[in-house]
């Protein structure tokens, strides 16, 4: 029968295929390597943010004397895992990880444990897997330094509402729930309300859509937080198109301090951005990969959980110039 | 005739011959592609696609398309890690693909009984799913370290246990399809609906059992990813749908219905899985990656329609 | 009435009937819904996916559909912004519209020379524009901070006011007009039509079936052009990896809302209008009453899935023999 035939001949190719591929699998030994090396995956190569990590950590590697190799998962569990795999195959020495899913850690920790390389999990979370030290940069605490902020602005226009809304990123972005986390408690501590929360799945032109039906459906709004500051960027747009300024009128506080923002605030259209440095977390992240590999011990700004903290700063049109001076 | 006989042995099975092609070059170019642990991987790694695209398979021969797999994949998934530690993981396991089945019979039963076109009706629940898989877990991650489960990610000897099943599936897949009445009714709606349903086929039958078997090897798939990360996560498999049709359409299966093969489905399944391999392997950069995929479809696709337009004139 | 009677309203009149219900449910529940600003701002939002949505329903029409309008809104996006700030105006809606008649019209080639089917050759085209755009902009947001003069003149097309209307809209009524007549009303929409209902009868009556998917394409990747302008032009902003994600389904669904069958052979433009309107108060009305996300998907989803069953029931009327249509 035909149909017999074909599947007769590509069962016999499979099979084929695979003895080759494992024949030849088997004979090589992995070229012994001079430098150590690291391997870094990143959430996504997209955001500003993690572009700055990945320099971070690239350029300190090369300082330091290590190579480097490199995995952008695209936001995807699936793609973590098998690009960490994939490192680990390549032959790594340390592993250094930005997961998009910390649940989803599990599998690869032990994978890199069971062959000895150490951990390092850079920002987001650790899914409570067995890492060996989690660099976190204070998004709780930045969200309640953006509260105080709006709070202490606000209250010098007593003639304002006391309403604010909070622009929240994609529902899986866990790292940047503690922000407006941060905030809302902080904020509402400080006797303010907060009117609305809507989700702008972290991107600009939804975050100008939604910010634009908060202030319909709340016109005297006072303040609004952005989990992120691309969507803080479409906040601003959204605001000035209503012929407000989202310094004077609406004050628009964004999360991240991207280029773009930083470009905004200097030109007087938005009011304050958190900055958190990825690329001094970056580095910190190859120094501690350095340290474990060379069996120095670690100070844990919280040993229970195997983190160290890298704090936030607020940045406003007084201290941009300080902070940012020139054209990036 | 020269030309003929290469087209004949490309249409037999020309997904394998370009896969055979493209690991032995990989192989002999990159030390670590070619390493036994790598080839494990890649084996392990294929099987949430390859598993979702044996049922995809069985739609696309039956002349339409599912658009709600991603979504069946990760909310079948959710479900099934969210219960692990309260009925155990095969109690879970089976409760998950019970409803994977009934996704799908939902999905053919909007199909049929409410006559919408097959493509809008699938978008429809794509983001009904999706929206149900947010709303159930409440975007949280589900996590489970049970012993039973996690096993399911390990290897006997190299294999991947998830690979071993993989194969069975597809055996079970091949059996349906070409050893048993509803496979010849699944080719006979795809080649030629009206004639079908002039001999006495009851399509409607034939369709809401392709649909639900959509979702069954969904539910399936979706467990393996469960198994991989041990979590499940709402936005699991985001975007997955038309990575499987793209799959099964490379793998030799028209678009038009009426015919396919398992084999090839199979071999594309892992000729893309190497393909990504590799590129991490070679460090190709993120954007790249993205053309270079898009460039393969392209590639593969024109040579079939040349193909065609060759011998129809 | 009896239900023939029926059945030929409600494919008159049903989508504006729904749309009327839903303004009016969310006026009553939602005291800001029903301001000049809040219409103008759903208005708006709903003109950027009927604009594509104008293109998508010629294809749809033609038979086909093309799955890369988000990347080439993107793309399209991306190069305008870039432009503008370099340059004028003028240049920025240029560019941006040669990008878009070039993606719509490699397509088209790829499609009628290279025989690829239509599903994977747009599909292929939506990942390598978007790696083109991610490679273009380097990942990074493109900020369109110029000169103010420039800045006002292409904000114009976004949020400006011409007779006190707003500019998308005006925008989205011409070129409606424009597509209604040219399908109803010249060769060119009568031979998209034949090609959707028939494509080997369009070859065999002489018809040069391959520059009319060429057109159409080329049509596509035009509006998409037009839609990434009003976009850009309200955020004066944009990021190639993300702007125009989830845009092509958006697109898909709103024709098919509006009434067109994905089986090719007719067009219901104003369909595709109301259907980008509807989609966009629903959005616009669970965004008044801080609905988390996941709920938007599941409205969004349901209101489609309920469209198209009703139009289902109704074809089942008029057909009661068949499953679902076989044209």
């Amino acid at each position: 029968m035909k149909k017999l035939e074909s599947i007769c001949d590509t069962a016999i190719i499979t099979l084929v295929i695979i003895s080759i591929v494992f024949i030849t699998g088997c004979s090589k030994k992995t070229n012994p390597e001079q430098k150590k090396v690291i391997g870094f995956s990143v959430v996504d190569m997209q955001p500003n943010f993690f572009q700055e990590m990945e320099k971070g950590v690239r350029q300190t590697c090369q300082a330091m004397g290590y190579e480097y190799k490199f995995h952008d998962q695209k936001y995807e569990p699936a793609l973590m895992l098998s690009g960490c795999e994939n490192l680990l195959t390549q032959g790594i020495d340390a592993s250094i990880i930005s997961p998009c899913e910390p649940s989803a850690l599990g599998p690869i920790v032990k994978k890199a444990k069971s062959r000895g390389i150490p951990v390092v999990i850079a920002d987001i979370g650790g899914g409570g897997s067995d890492y060996d030290v989690i660099v976190i940069s204070d998004c709780y605490g930045g969200g309640v330094m953006a509260a105080d902020y709006m709070a202490k602005m606000l209250e010098k226009r007593p003639n304002l509402s006391k309403k604010v809304g909070v622009l929240k990123c994609m529902p899986g972005h866990v790292y940047a729930i503690r922000r407006g986390e941060g905030f809302t408690k902080r904020i509402r501590e400080l006797g303010f309300e907060v009117a609305s929360t809507l989700c702008a799945n972290d991107v600009r032109d939804q975050g100008y859509r939604v910010a634009q039906d908060m202030m319909t459906a709340h016109p005297d709004i006072a303040g609004i937080f952005c989990e992120n500051d691309p969507m803080s960027l479409g906040a601003v747009q959204a605001v000035r198109d209503a012929g407000k300024s989202a310094i004077g009128d609406i004050l628009v506080v964004g999360f991240n301090a991207d280029a773009e923002a930083i470009e905004t605030i200097k030109a007087g259209y938005m009011a304050a951005t958190i900055q958190q440095v990825p690329y001094e977390m970056g580095k910190k992240c190859v120094e501690l990969a350095d340290q474990l590999l060379k069996g120095k011990p670690l100070t844990f700004s919280n040993p229970q959980l195997r983190e160290i903290t890298i704090s936030v700063r607020l940045i406003t049109q007084e201290n941009v110039s300080e902070y940012f001076p020139g054209k990036q | 005739m020269k030309s003929n006989k290469f087209w004949q042995i490309w249409d037999r099975a020309g997904i394998f011959v370009a896969l055979l092609a493209l690991v032995i070059i990989l192989a002999i170019i990159n030390p670590d592609f070619r390493k036994l642990p790598n080839l494990s991987n890649i084996l392990q790694q294929c099987t949430p696609i390859g598993i979702a695209a044996i049922g995809m398979t069985f739609v696309i021969i039956s002349g339409t398309l599912d658009l709600s797999v991603g979504s069946v994949m990760a909310l079948t998934a959710c479900v099934m890690v969210s219960l692990i530690n309260v009925v155990g993981f095969y109690s879970a396991f089976l409760i998950a693909v019970t409803l994977g089945f009934c996704l799908g019979l939902i999905n053919g039963l909007i199909v049929t009984q409410m006559g919408v076109q097959p493509f809008i009706a699938t978008l429809g629940t794509m983001w009904v799913y999706r929206a149900l898989a947010y709303i159930y877990t409440q975007n949280k991650p589900m996590q489970s370290a049970d012993a039973s489960f996690v096993t399911w990610g390990e290897h006997i000897c190299y294999v991947p246990s998830l690979f071993v099943i993989m194969v069975l599936c597809y055996l079970a897949g091949y059996f349906l399809l070409y050893h048993t009445p509803f496979g010849r009714y699944v080719f006979a709606i795809g080649s030629n609906r009206r004639a079908a349903i002039l001999s006495g086929v009851n399509v409607a039958r034939v369709n809401l059992l392709v649909f639900a078997l959509v979702g069954f090897f969904g539910a399936m798939a979706g467990a393996a990813l469960a198994v991989r990360l041990w979590s499940a996560k709402a936005d699991a498999a985001l975007g997955y749908e038309l990575m499987v049709i793209a799959t099964v359409v490379l793998g030799g299966t028209s678009l038009k219905g009426g015919s396919g093969t398992f084999a090839g489905t199979f071999g594309a399944a892992i000729l893309f899985t190497v393909v990504y391999n590799a590129m991490d392997m070679f460090q190709v950069q993120s954007y790249w990656q993205k053309i270079a995929l898009g460039g393969i479809l392209l590639l593969a696709l024109s040579l079939d329609g040349l193909r065609r337009k060759r011998t129809i004139g | 009435m009896n239900q023939g009677r029926f059945w030929k309203l409600w494919e008159r009149f049903g989508l504006l009937f729904v749309t009327l219900v839903g303004i009016i449910g969310l006026s009553l529940t939602s005291p800001n819904f029903l301001t000049v600003n809040n219409f103008k701002n759903f208005i708006n939002q709903a003109a950027v996916v009927a604009i594509a949505g104008a293109g998508m329903t010629f294809a749809i029409a033609s038979g086909s559909f093309d799955l890369s309008v988000g990347s080439t809104l993107a793309l399209a996006a991306c190069v305008g912004a870039k432009t503008l700030i370099g340059g004028s105006v003028a240049a920025s809606i240029m560019a941006s519209i040669s990008i878009g008649l070039g993606i719509g019209i490699l397509n088209g080639l790829i499609i009628t020379k290279l025989r690829v089917p239509t599903f994977i050759a747009t599909l292929a085209m939506m990942t390598i524009v978007r790696g083109i755009a991610l490679i273009y902009t380097k990942g990074r947001d493109i900020n369109v901070i110029t000169e103010p003069s420039k800045e006002a003149i292409y904000k114009f097309f976004g949020g400006g006011y011409l007779f006190s209307l707003p500019v998308p809209m005006l925008f989205m009524a011409a070129i409606f007009v424009v597509f209604y007549v040219l399908l109803k009303h010249t060769p060119f929409g009568r031979h998209v039509c034949a090609v959707g209902s028939n494509e080997e009868a369009a070859i065999s009556s002489g018809l040069n079936v391959d520059r009319i998917k060429l057109i159409v394409f080329a049509l596509v990747g035009l509006t998409t052009a037009v839609s990434a302008i009003i976009q850009t032009s309200q955020l004066m902003g944009v990021n190639g990896g993300t702007a125009g994600l989830g845009f092509e389904l958006q697109a898909i669904a709103v024709v098919v809302l509006g009434g067109t069958s994905l089986s090719g052979g007719r067009g219901k433009l104003f369909g595709t209008m109301m259907g980008a309107i509807l989609v966009a108060i629903a959005n616009n009305g669970l965004n008044l009453h801080n609905t988390p996300i996941f709920y938007q998907y599941l409205v969004l989803g349901l209101i489609l899935l309920l469209a198209v069953s009703v139009d289902g029931l109704r074809s089942k009327f008029f057909r009661p023999a068949g499953t679902w249509a076989e044209r």
